[in-house]
């Protein structure tokens, strides 16, 4: 999933300082699960917008809703005429979100209120983390299901570096090295020769850096 | 053979009374309430907040009252006394003299124009006399029965004939001065005690000339929400703040009237003197006392708060005299220190903490029926029976058994109704409506932990009828009692244990299963399903059952201090017991013996009283004397907490020669061993101010009684563990033997240590909670259970991560789904959820924020109105 922040309120109210008909608009799906961009957070958002604005004596319209997934044009059809009817978008969404919203409606300016942090996943109430960079080209099968691309701060692919200390990475103690992690799974898994194999030099191209990436399935575009 | 009547009858509306009418009436009997003022509530009605939560205890006290007022199964009289009871144990016949209220409860809407127009005022009872009521009144706003009631001593009508002023001003026409006295007549199957206690006022302190000399009992007025003053903390006298108040401690106990203390003195004193200072942050607050005896859960943590973070002085002292101070209204008092030097200070107000006298009208009545009652007038038990009185029929709780707290009281409460429901046959099958969930509960208890505890909860259970299953860990039941010798009172353990586990092992009902643990648990109040591991085999067994009781006890602490464990003659406390029982000749040889109290207990790292230790030194430091009276016992201590009617053996032990030192945190004694193996022992003695050098034949450690690892227990019952170590229930005052989740009771040294009297009646009190849960027809439906609307659900899972009863569990569309049973309305999914999914059916969102609304709107306009 998506994991999303909110942005810093300070920063938020800078962005909608001119604006005063506003529509925080959420999405119910990753951004949700992270609490970031939910209905919720829109709420207390909301709450915090006007209670902000009475504090310094302007007036404010807000308009609260959420949809279901924000990346997608037919959910965010549905609130067309609450997007008429402002004169901002304040978008909860990720980043995928906020574009869509801005593509569909070309003469509505649109404000992210997220910064979108990572894919990764829960790992208790209340902690998130990175579990995977989109690189393009997986290869978990041969480091025991944890990746070093996403996880390891130098991005190595052929075991860790000499900063690796007692299983934490050099950058922080709270870090864990993921290649300790890779070679006791591997271990465990009685895989270790797994590791004998050496990456060749990984072609970044399909991980975004030969342009943006895009997927055409012939088979679907009818 | 009588036979049995369905009926119970319950002497006493205070907090105890409520308590067994509440839990017998919710196991289906009929119950009548006899409350001798005109309203239930009793003495914590007039109680400001309550001690060690400082929570106001208002808000679950009144649900009590209403719901003991609106019970189907319960019958309040008020107004009424006992006059006679005939008869024996399942069929009583009780003679109640009710007075009249001259205003029908059934028309008074509790308007209050009876009372505006009244011409009559005089001092309130419930004030304490400090505040004025009209000659018709009600206690407080919220007292119940919901109806004001007419004071015929004082009123006009009566007294001079004639006045019919509060007649005409009652639109309801409630008013009715022709109601007569009235005889009833009752055929009960059992009778409760719970008449609760008085406060008497000592001779001394000159209480009746100094107006700003007040008992504990008129400060909880003054400082309540709805006392005299408008809950603002001022002094009789002149209406002024003080700025400084003394607390004297003790008075009306161990004094040479009463040689026994009252328990909850000290406690309420700290939380008087801490809320006095919440009320004014510059007030100087001292308590004089003589032992600072903070003994029940979390007491001790509340006095050390009290004392290093609330700067409320505590002076150890008897204060022997107060004076005026001419031409002002403050109090001089005049005291010594441990040292003997005399010091005067002056105070703008002395609160007297008074102690519990045995309720003088129940005194009388007990007598007339012949019940045995111990010297003080205490009604005598026994610590294996604590509830039952000399009578069969007969039962007691509350302050009218011994001098106890609210929790005590409560506990003791449930005890008595369960007690009282083995004499009293059929149902009165006045069930409370209940929507039919067409799910009968399994009538069947379990009980983890075979020692006391556990053994009289499955009896309990048993004898009622329901199955009983009981596990225990190790080979054998008994626990602990295996090992005691005496009670306080002197009372045989061993044989009492040996008798309990042949009643268990013997009874029909109950399925022992030793060597047992519970490895898996899951379900509902009403319908639990058990697995339990057989360590001799490698079988499992899966247990159905309704209700489920914890009592796996606690242990004592291996300390590592004073030489235990190096030398053989340091001892442990049932090392003692076993050289008292075992071998004369030792103790025929011994000269000297030290006894050490609070080892490991009220320490940095275990801020807590082990509560049973003082007892049982000085039980066995006297028996000692008595098979070898040349020997010198010495026993140190911090404070000697013999609360209770436990004072008796500290009165005996001083009489007897016995020699208490008492020692400091910071200078504890040492235990040392010399070259020729002789053990010395060093303490500072505190009136000489210098080292006394002891040489000890024995040394006995009173050490601390800990938590066993509950946090297993508590993960696999999903019930919470407190900062101690033991189990937290579901609040420390109101519902000691509950847990928040329904189904599932505790009892015994698993929720704090405590003497085995205790242990029995919370034994009681968790089987009779758990009756009221198998007894009922069928399995409630929580109306209180959170909702998701699933059209909005995300599947996010928050709600299931963070559920505390386990309630949410994700199904099989991965769709989160609440079990109602579980579910204790706490709300915080509904708070917690992403997308706003789930609500609480009386919590919506819309009404709340409608309501919010409204509120800021007010505000809003009101902060207009005063720009």
């Amino acid at each position: 999933m998506i994991v999303g922040q909110q942005k810093d309120f300070e920063e938020i109210k800078k962005m909608i300082s001119s604006y005063n008909r506003i529509l925080v608009l959420g999405c119910q799906t990753c951004v949700a699960v992270s609490f970031a961009g939910g209905m919720r957070e829109v709420e207390i958002l909301a709450s915090m917008i006007r209670m902000d604005r009475k504090m310094a004596g302007q007036d404010i319209e807000i308009i609260e809703d959420a949809t279901l997934r924000q990346c997608d044009f037919e959910f965010i059809d549905s609130v067309e005429n609450l997007v008429d009817d402002c004169d901002v978008v304040l978008s909860l969404a990720c980043g995928v979100g906020v574009q869509a919203l801005a593509e569909r409606y070309p003469d509505k300016v649109i404000l992210p209120g997220l910064n979108t942090s990572f894919m990764g996943l829960t790992e208790k109430m209340g902690v998130w983390s990175e579990r995977c960079a989109g690189c393009g080209n997986c290869i978990l099968d041969k480091t025991g299901g944890l990746c070093p691309i996403a996880r390891c701060s130098k991005g190595l692919l052929n075991g860790p570096c000499g900063g690796s200390m007692d299983g934490k990475c050099e950058i922080s103690s709270d870090v864990d090295c993921v290649w300790q992690l890779i070679i006791d799974r591997l271990r465990a898994l009685n895989q270790l020769e797994k590791l004998e194999e050496i990456f060749p030099i990984k072609d970044w191209d399909v991980s975004g850096h030969g342009g943006t990436r895009k997927i055409i399935r012939e088979d679907l575009t009818a | 053979m009588f036979s049995k009547v369905g009926s119970v009858l319950v002497i006493g509306g205070g907090i105890a009374g409520i308590q067994a009418c509440l839990d017998l009436a919710d196991s289906g009997y009929f119950v009548y309430l006899i409350e001798k003022s005109a309203f239930i509530g009793g003495k914590t009605a007039q109680l400001d907040k309550t001690y060690p939560v400082n929570d106001c205890p208002f808000c679950i006290r009144s649900d009590m009252h209403m719901e003991c007022i609106s019970h189907t199964n319960i019958e309040i009289l008020t107004l009424s006394e006992v006059k006679d009871i005939k008869g024996s144990s399942g069929d009583f016949e009780a003679t109640i003299i009710q007075h009249p209220r001259y205003v029908d409860i059934d028309k008074c809407t509790n308007c209050g124009l009876c009372a505006e127009k009244c011409p009559e005022e005089v001092n309130s009872e419930f004030n304490e006399d400090l505040g004025k009521r009209k000659a018709v009144y009600i206690d407080y706003p919220e007292a119940l029965p919901s109806s004001f009631v007419i004071d015929r001593k004082n009123c006009l009508h009566f007294t001079e004939e004639g006045c019919n002023v509060c007649k005409e001003a009652c639109i309801e026409k409630a008013i009715d001065f022709d109601q007569k006295e009235q005889n009833i007549s009752l055929n009960v199957g059992s009778i409760i005690f719970a008449a609760g206690f008085d406060s008497i006022i000592p001779p001394y302190y000159d209480y009746d000339k100094l107006p700003n000399v007040i008992t504990s009992m008129e400060f909880e007025r003054i400082n309540s929400l709805n006392g005299p003053y408008d809950s603002h903390l001022v002094r009789p006298s002149d209406k002024k703040e003080p700025s400084n108040i003394a607390w004297l401690q003790c008075i009306g106990s161990r004094d040479i009237y009463h040689n026994y203390c009252s328990s909850v003195c000290c406690m309420y004193a700290i939380k008087q003197a801490t809320l006095a200072r919440q009320s004014n942050k510059m007030l100087n607050a001292t308590i004089f006392f003589m032992d600072m005896r903070v003994c029940g859960k979390d007491h001790e943590r509340y006095y050390n708060r009290a004392k290093d973070e609330d700067n409320i002085r505590f002076v150890r002292s008897k204060v022997h005299n107060v004076f005026p101070v001419p031409g002002t209204d403050d109090l001089l008092i005049r005291y010594a220190d441990e040292h003997g030097n005399i010091y005067e200070e002056i105070y703008n107000m002395v609160v007297l903490s008074l102690g519990l006298e045995p309720s003088h009208d129940a005194v009388k009545l007990a007598r007339d029926l012949g019940i045995s009652l111990d010297k003080n007038n205490f009604v005598e038990t026994s610590s294996f029976t604590p509830v039952n009185t000399s009578i069969p029929g007969i039962y007691v709780c509350g302050a009218f058994n011994a001098p106890k707290d609210i929790s005590e009281s409560i506990a003791e409460a449930s005890a008595a109704a369960c007690a009282s429901s083995l004499n009293t046959v059929s149902k009165a099958a006045l069930h409370e409506p209940l929507e039919d969930t067409g799910q009968k509960p399994v009538p069947a208890g379990l009980t983890i932990g075979g020692g006391v505890t556990g053994m009289v909860s499955s009896l309990c259970l048993a004898d009622q009828g329901y199955k009983a299953y009981l596990v225990e860990k190790t080979d054998k039941l008994g626990g602990h009692a295996l090992k005691l010798r005496k009670t306080f009172k002197g009372e045989d353990v061993k044989s009492y244990v040996k008798e309990l586990i042949d009643k268990v092992e013997n009874h029909p009902l109950i399925d022992v299963c030793l060597n047992s643990e519970v490895k898996h648990t899951n379900g509902y109040a009403g319908n639990f399903s058990t697995r339990i591991a057989i360590s001799t085999s490698a079988e499992t067994r899966e247990i159905n059952h309704g209700a489920t009781i914890i009592s796996t006890g606690a242990d004592f602490l291996r300390t590592n201090e004073y030489l235990y464990g190096k030398n053989p003659r340091v001892l442990n406390w049932f090392h003692t017991d076993k050289i008292l029982s075992e071998e004369p000749n030792t103790i025929e040889k011994a000269n000297t013996w030290v006894f050490i109290l609070c080892v490991g207990s009220r320490e940095p790292e275990r801020p807590y009283c082990s509560k049973i230790c003082c007892s049982n030194a000085l039980r066995n430091a006297l028996e000692l004397k008595k098979l070898n009276p040349d020997m010198e016992i010495y026993v140190l201590y911090r404070d000697m907490r013999t609360y209770g009617l436990i004072e008796d053996l500290y009165t005996e032990a001083r009489d007897k020669g016995i020699i208490f030192i008492r020692y400091k945190l910071d200078s504890k004694p040492e235990v040392e061993q010399e070259q020729d193996g002789e053990l010395m022992v060093r303490v500072q003695d505190n009136l000489l101010g210098e080292d006394l050098i002891i040489q000890p034949d024995f040394v006995t450690l009173q050490t601390a009684i800990i938590p066993r690892n509950n946090e297993n227990l508590a993960k696999l019952f999903n019930v919470p563990v407190d900062q101690d170590g033991f189990l937290k229930e579901a609040h420390k005052k109101f519902k000691p033997v509950e847990f928040t989740a329904k189904g599932i009771y505790l009892a015994g040294l698993v929720h704090y240590p405590k003497p085995i009297d205790e242990t029995i009646s919370q034994a009681q009190a968790a089987a009779a909670k758990a009756v009221t849960l198998l007894s009922k027809e069928c399995i409630s439906i929580n109306t209180e259970a959170a909702s998701i609307d699933l059209k909005l659900c995300v599947a996010c899972l928050t709600c299931a991560r963070i559920c505390p009863a386990s309630a949410l569990i994700i199904n099989g569309m991965g769709k989160p789904y609440i079990e109602p049973q579980k579910c204790f309305g706490c709300g915080i999914c509904a708070v917690e959820c992403p997308v706003k999914a789930i609500s609480l059916e009386h919590f919506k969102n819309e009404p709340i924020l409608a309501e919010s609304k409204a509120i800021l709107v007010d505000a809003s306009l009101m902060s207009d109105r005063v720009c």
